[in-house]
């Protein structure tokens, strides 16, 4: 007969808990970093008269939903009207700038953000 | 290719003819009058989507984004059309003229665009396709 003793399992369990509960955190930093990134080039890409719009553009969030880490490259209640004019109507002229200029940054993005994110992750820095 | 599509489901659920009250692409030359009028635009997309049997360097699916604009001298006349096209236009598992659409799915609801340089009511939505290339790959 074989008599084991496994020690630190309390210690363990303890960690990874915790590492379940701010892990969280730590992916939505991770997240805002690329979403300010995207917010630059949102902003860059959007149409520009007075430059408001492109003052307004901003990232927020990290926003926790369940387990779902959420974020958004938004305007402000001043000029969201004029934003949704400038993103979706396909029949202005711009002489700088163009319409769908959150969307297209995004959509663009969207295949390496994933990767982008991870790269920010530092898992050491829950502790 | 996928706005001829769209024009010939709209043609064939009597939604308008091309040409006359139909529209694709941004440099149709939408006629004078009171409309309704509808026009299918493609604004870009995401990248294709590969299959077990097709490789990543072999497209299987494209998946589009297209912005559909319903525009009438009435508003109430044009923002009931659009609900009519945006209700027709959320599908999966279709064939048109030959070729497999997995999904068409509207991204939003209407929403009111502004007039345009006639002065008439604008009512838009946006759809996202995934959809085979073609009926030889369908």
């Amino acid at each position: 007969m074989v008599n084991m003793n496994i020690g630190g399992i309390t210690k363990v369990t303890a960690q990874l808990l915790k590492l379940i509960e701010q892990a969280p955190d730590e992916f939505g930093r991770a997240l805002m970093i690329e979403t300010k990134v995207e917010a630059k080039e949102c902003a860059r890409r959007a149409p520009k008269d007075s430059g408001d719009l492109r003052d307004d553009i901003h990232a927020e969030g990290p926003e926790r939903v369940g387990r779902r880490i959420k974020s958004r490259v938004a305007t402000t209640e001043l000029t969201a009207a004029y934003a949704l004019i400038q993103h979706e109507d396909l029949e202005l002229f711009h002489t700088n700038g163009e319409a769908k200029f959150i969307e297209r940054t995004l959509t663009e993005s969207a295949p390496y953000m994933a990767e982008r994110i991870a790269a920010h992750i530092d898992l050491n820095k829950v502790k | 290719m996928y706005l001829d599509d769209l024009i010939f489901r709209l043609t064939a659920l009597g939604h308008g003819a091309y040409g006359t009250d139909l529209f694709k692409g941004s440099k149709a030359v939408i006629p004078p009058g009171p409309g309704p009028f509808t026009s299918v635009i493609s604004t870009g997309g995401q990248s294709d989507e590969g299959t077990h049997n097709l490789s990543r360097f072999t497209i299987a699916y494209e998946r589009p984004f297209v912005q559909v604009v319903v525009r009438g001298e009435l508003p109430a006349v044009a923002e009931t059309k659009a609900y009519a096209v945006f209700a027709d236009l959320n599908f999966r598992d279709v064939y048109i003229n030959g070729t497999w659409w997995r999904s068409c799915v509207p991204k939003q609801t209407v929403f009111e665009l502004g007039v345009d340089d006639k002065q008439r009511m604008r009512f838009a939505f946006n759809l996202e396709i995934v959809k085979r290339l073609s009926p030889a790959t369908s």
